[in-house]
C-alpha cells in the first residue's frame, strides 16, 4: 500500500535539488545579463541580438521553469508550515500547477517575440 | 556565604476567564547558586500561594519544569538567576494550551509523542568500558529525553503549523529506528515520512539550541530524511507494511503563530537563518512575478524598452538592486546549506555554516554591487 | 465502582499508590494535590530502586520492605528502571569491618549478595576508586523518581479515579470530630469548595502534621531534609553504596547521563524551607570522590534538597536515628472517625504502604475488597496526560 503522504519525501527532494540548479542557473543568468553586457543594462537591440542564440534561449527557458517550479514548492511549504491540512493540498498543488503553467507561458511567449524582434 | 542580592522577578499570569494575561513582578532574595525554580517557589510561598507552577526532580531529569526565562526556553530548576538582568521574565511554554500561570497542558504533546512509541529505557553507550554485573543482561538506562516540551515551543514550524509532528516526537521515533527494542522501526519511518512530518521541518535548530539533554532533536530529523531518501529498503513481510495511524488530536493548541518568528529574544542563529530564508523567498516569489511583468515592455519594442532601462540607471533602483541581490545570496547560499543539513550531512555543523554562508553572502554582496556600479556608470 | 468515597491528600508516590490500590477495589477516590504531582518530595529522590541493603544491620525492618517492594515493582512496572544492579564498596579497613554485619543482615533480610573483589569491581566498573578493598553486589537499581509515580496515577485515573493537582487543602470539613470531607482552594479556578468523603487519608509526606492539626490531631512525623548533587557525566552504570552504616555522601546513583550523589540529613520545621548549605555540597562531592574519583572534577548539573518524611519523636537530632518504615495512623484512636494518616517510608516502599493503608481504610467502611496491586502490570506514564 503506497502512503499518498509519502509524496512528501518526493516534494522535498525536487525543492532542494530545484534549489540547487538554480544557484548555478541565476548565477549564470546574473552575471550574463548584467556583468557581460556593456553598460550592464543591455538596450532593447543588445536584448534581441543576446536571446537569438539558441544556448542562451535554452538557458533562459530552463532557468525559467526551474524558477518557477521553485518558487510554486516554496509557497507551498509555507502554506503547509502553516497547518494546511492532507484535504486541501490537492486543490493548492492544482492551482500552484496551474500558476507555474501561466508564467512559463508567458515567459516562452515573450521569449518568442522577442527572438522574432517583435514591436 | 554570600550575601543575597534582590531580583526582580516579571512573571507572567494568567487563569482561566481572565480576558488577558499579565504580568506580576516579585521581589525575590537571591543568592548566586538561587534557580528561577527556587525563586518562584520563593514567590509561592511568601508572596502569592497561588501560583501555578510544575516541578518535580528539581535536577534537569522529570522536564516538567520547562519555563521560558527571558524568552528562551530552559529548565527551570537548572537555570541560575544570577548574571542576569535586574528583571527576569518568566513565561509559559508555547505551542501547548495553557492551563494557568506558568503551567501548559502537555496532553497534546503525549498524544503525538506517544504515536513514535519510543521506550523508556535504551541500551547505555556511557562508561562503554563498563560490562554487566553477574546476572544482568545487557546495561540499559534511560532514554536521554525528558519530555519536557522545550523544543516544540521553540520550534518556529510548531509555531504556525498546528499539525506537525514536532521535534519531540520526530527525534523519539529516530531512537526507535537506530534501537527498535521490539518497536518496528519501518513502522516509525513511515509515520514521519509524511507533509507534517519529518519533511516540514526548516532546519532551524533551535530544538536542539534549547534541548536540556542533549537529544539533538534538530539532527535526528535530518538523520530520519537522510534514510528516508538514501536509506536502506524496508525489509520484506506483514511488519513492515507501513499503514498511516490515526492523526493526532489537536487541541486548541495556543499555537503562538507568526509572532513567534518576530520574538528576538533568546534564539540562536539556526532560527534567524530559518525566518530570513522565508522572508527572501516569499520576498523573491513577488520580485519573480514583477521581473516578469516588467519585461513585457520588450514586447513593446526599443522605444519602451529603452526608456525602462534609462530608469534602471538611477540610484534607487540600483539601491533596490542591491536589496534584491542580497535576497538572492542569502536565499541560494542558505538554500545549499538548508539541502546538505536537511539531509544529514555536516548537520552538527550547521551554525559554522550559517555563519559562512552569512560572510560569503556579505562579500559577494559587496563584490556585485561595486560591479554593478562601476558597469553601470 | 462502590458508593463510598475516599478523598486523598497528596499526589506524592504515597498517595499515587493509594489511589490506585483504592481504585482496584472499587472505591471511588479523589486526590488533591496543592501543586503537580511527585513535586514534594517524592520528585526529588535520587531515584534509587531500593534493595534494602543500606538499613540490613540498622534496620531490618525497612531493608525486608524494600527488597520485597523492589521484586513488585519490577513485575509491575516493567520498562521503568535502569536495572544494572548495585554495588557496596568498601574503602577503608573501617568499612572492610562492616562486611560480615553486613553480609549477616543482607541475609537475615533476604537480600541477595554477591561479594567481588577489587579487581572483579573494577573490571564491571573501571572509574571505582581503585584502592577499593572489595564490593558486594546487591540489587539496587535507578527508577525515575517522577515517572514511576506517575504510572500508578494513570493507572488509577484510567480506572475512574479523580485526580486533581492545583487543588489546595485548606481545611477539613468535620461534623463533631469526624472528619467528612475536605476544603479546598482550586488554584486554577480560582476557587474554594469542599469535597464530601466518607474518609480522608492523610498522604501529605513531610507536610502531614500541617494536614492533621487540621482534624485536631497530631502526627510525629520529621520532616529530615538531605542535600543531593547531580553531576554531568554517567560515571558508573551500577548504583555505588559506601559499604558502612548509613552516613552523608555515601550513594551515587547513575541516571540518564547523569550521576548524582547523595545525601546529608538534618532537621527542620517547615518542609516548605530548605535551604542547601554549600558544606553539603562540598561534603557530597567529597564523599563521592571517595567512591569514584572522577567525580571531583565533574561538573555540577544541579544541587537540590528535599524532605524525608521520617516517623519519629521530635526529639530527633539529625534525622539519621530515625526508622526509614512507615506508620498508618488510624486517628479514631484520638477520637476523629473519618480520617487516617500514612506516613514515612521510601520511594521504593510506596506500594506496601498504600496496601496496609488501604486495608486500613476499607475495614473501616466495612468492605470485603482484597488488595490486587502486586499482580496488576501499571499502565505507562504517558497515560496520566491521555
Amino acid at each position: 500500500m503506497t502512503d499518498p503522504t509519502s509524496r512528501a519525501k518526493t516534494w522535498w527532494l525536487l525543492q532542494a535539488l530545484s534549489g540547487l540548479a538554480l544557484v548555478l542557473l541565476l548565477g549564470v543568468h546574473f552575471v550574463a545579463q548584467h556583468y557581460v553586457a556593456q553598460g550592464g543594462l543591455r538596450t532593447y537591440a543588445q536584448v534581441v541580438a543576446y536571446v537569438r542564440h539558441p544556448a542562451v534561449a535554452a538557458l533562459e527557458a530552463i532557468f525559467l521553469v526551474v524558477v518557477a517550479v521553485h518558487a510554486a514548492l516554496g509557497l507551498r511549504a509555507v502554506a503547509l508550515d502553516f497547518g494546511l491540512p492532507a484535504a486541501r493540498q490537492r486543490s493548492l498543488n492544482a492551482a500552484l500547477a496551474v500558476g507555474v503553467v501561466l508564467v512559463v507561458g508567458y515567459g516562452l511567449w515573450l521569449l518568442a517575440q522577442v527572438r522574432g524582434g517583435a514591436g | 556565604m554570600s550575601s543575597p542580592s534582590t531580583v526582580q522577578l516579571r512573571v507572567f499570569r494568567y487563569k482561566p476567564g481572565d480576558p488577558a494575561p499579565h504580568y506580576d513582578t516579585f521581589a525575590v532574595p537571591v543568592t548566586p547558586r538561587t534557580t528561577v525554580l527556587e525563586a518562584l517557589q520563593a514567590i509561592r510561598r511568601d508572596q502569592d500561594p497561588g501560583l501555578m507552577l510544575r516541578h518535580s526532580c528539581h535536577h534537569a531529569s522529570c522536564g516538567t519544569c520547562g519555563l521560558r526565562v527571558d524568552g528562551q526556553e530552559v529548565l527551570a530548576c537548572v537555570t541560575p538567576l544570577a548574571d542576569r538582568g535586574p528583571v527576569v521574565t518568566v513565561e509559559p511554554l508555547q505551542n501547548a494550551p495553557l492551563l494557568g500561570d506558568l503551567v501548559v497542558d502537555m496532553g497534546p504533546f503525549y498524544a503525538v509523542f506517544t504515536q513514535a512509541g519510543m521506550p523508556l529505557v535504551r541500551s547505555t553507550e556511557a562508561t562503554a568500558a563498563s560490562r554487566p554485573a553477574v546476572g544482568i543482561e545487557r546495561l540499559t538506562r534511560f532514554e536521554n529525553c525528558l519530555e519536557c516540551g522545550l523544543c516544540v515551543s521553540a520550534c518556529p514550524v510548531a509555531a504556525t503549523d498546528p499539525l506537525y509532528l514536532g521535534p519531540a516526537a520526530l527525534a523519539a521515533a529516530w531512537r526507535v529506528v537506530q534501537e527498535p527494542r521490539g518497536q518496528n522501526p519501518a513502522r516509525a519511518l513511515a509515520w514521519v515520512d509524511q507533509e507534517h512530518g519529518c519533511w516540514r521541518c526548516h532546519l532551524a535548530f533551535e530544538c536542539s539550541t534549547v534541548c536540556p539533554n542533549d537529544v539533538q532533536p534538530g539532527q535526528a530529523i535530518a538523520a530520519l530524511r537522510q534514510r528516508l531518501v538514501l536509506g536502506e529498503p524496508a525489509p520484506p513481510g506483514p511488519a513492515a507494511a507501513a499503514t498511516r495511524p490515526a492523526p493526532a488530536p489537536t487541541g486548541p493548541a495556543r499555537r503562538v503563530g507568526l509572532r513567534a518568528w518576530l520574538d528576538p529574544r533568546g534564539r540562536d542563529v539556526g532560527y534567524w537563518a530559518f525566518v530570513l530564508h522565508r522572508l527572501t523567498g516569499l520576498a523573491l516569489v513577488a520580485y519573480l512575478l514583477l521581473h516578469l511583468w516588467v519585461l513585457r515592455l520588450l514586447a513593446r519594442g526599443p522605444a519602451a524598452w529603452d526608456e525602462f532601462i534609462a530608469l534602471a540607471r538611477s540610484p534607487l533602483f540600483l539601491a533596490l538592486d542591491g536589496l534584491l541581490l542580497f535576497g538572492v545570496l542569502f536565499h541560494g547560499l542558505n538554500g545549499v546549506r538548508v539541502a546538505l543539513v536537511g539531509l544529514g550531512a555536516a548537520a552538527r555543523r550547521q551554525r559554522g555554516l550559517f555563519w559562512a554562508v552569512l560572510l560569503l553572502t556579505l562579500l559577494l554582496l559587496a563584490a556585485g554591487v561595486a560591479a554593478l556600479v562601476a558597469a553601470v556608470h | 465502582m462502590s458508593a463510598y468515597h475516599v478523598v486523598i491528600i497528596g499526589g506524592g508516590a504515597t498517595g499515587a499508590a493509594l489511589a490506585h490500590d483504592l481504585t482496584l477495589r472499587g472505591v471511588q477516590v479523589t486526590l488533591v494535590e496543592r501543586g503537580e504531582v511527585t513535586s514534594g518530595t517524592t520528585g526529588r529522590h535520587h531515584g534509587l530502586l531500593h534493595s534494602g541493603a543500606r538499613y540490613a544491620v540498622k534496620d531490618p525492618e525497612s531493608a525486608r520492605e524494600c527488597i520485597q517492594e523492589n521484586q513488585i515493582l519490577r513485575r509491575i512496572a516493567p520498562g521503568s528502571f535502569e536495572l544494572n544492579d548495585g554495588l557496596f564498596v568498601a574503602i577503608t579497613d573501617e568499612d572492610l569491618a562492616y562486611y560480615d554485619d553486613f553480609m549477616e543482615g543482607c541475609a537475615n533480610t533476604g537480600i541477595p549478595t554477591r561479594t567481588l573483589s577489587r579487581d572483579e569491581a573494577l573490571r564491571l566498573e573501571p572509574n571505582l576508586n581503585p584502592d577499593l578493598k572489595l564490593a558486594v553486589q546487591v540489587p539496587d537499581g535507578t527508577m525515575d523518581a517522577m515517572r514511576l509515580p506517575l504510572r500508578f496515577l494513570a493507572t488509577a485515573k484510567h480506572n475512574g479515579a479523580r485526580i486533581h493537582p492545583f487543588h489546595q487543602v485548606t481545611g477539613l470539613v468535620l461534623q463533631g470530630r469526624t472528619v467528612a470531607g475536605v476544603q479546598v482552594r482550586d488554584h486554577r479556578r480560582r476557587r474554594d469548595f469542599t469535597i464530601g468523603a466518607d474518609l480522608v487519608v492523610n498522604a501529605a509526606g513531610p507536610w502531614a502534621e500541617h494536614v492533621a492539626r487540621m482534624a485536631g490531631v497530631d502526627v510525629p512525623v520529621v520532616p529530615s531534609p538531605g542535600v543531593l548533587v547531580a553531576v554531568r557525566g554517567r560515571w558508573t552504570n551500577m548504583v555505588i553504596n559506601r559499604l558502612h552504616r548509613a552516613g552523608d555522601g555515601d550513594i551515587v546513583v547513575p541516571q540518564r547521563t547523569l550521576s548524582v550523589i547523595g545525601t546529608s540529613s538534618w532537621v527542620v520545621d517547615d518542609p516548605d524551607h530548605l535551604d542547601v548549605p554549600e558544606e553539603h555540597i562540598r561534603l557530597m562531592y567529597e564523599k563521592g570522590a571517595e567512591m569514584i574519583p572522577a567525580l571531583a572534577r565533574a561538573p555540577m548539573r544541579a544541587a537540590w534538597a528535599a524532605a524525608r518524611p521520617l516517623v519519629g519523636s521530635r526529639q530527633a537530632q539529625s534525622g539519621r536515628e530515625l526508622s526509614r518504615t512507615f506508620k498508618v495512623f488510624d486517628h479514631a484512636a484520638e477520637g476523629v472517625e473519618g480520617f487516617v494518616t500514612i506516613v514515612g517510608g521510601k520511594a521504593t516502599t510506596a506500594r506496601i504502604m498504600a496496601e496496609v493503608t488501604a486495608d486500613l481504610v476499607v475495614r473501616k467502611l466495612g468492605l470485603d475488597a482484597p488488595c490486587r496491586t502486586r499482580e496488576v502490570v501499571l499502565l505507562p506514564h504517558t497515560a496520566y496526560y491521555a
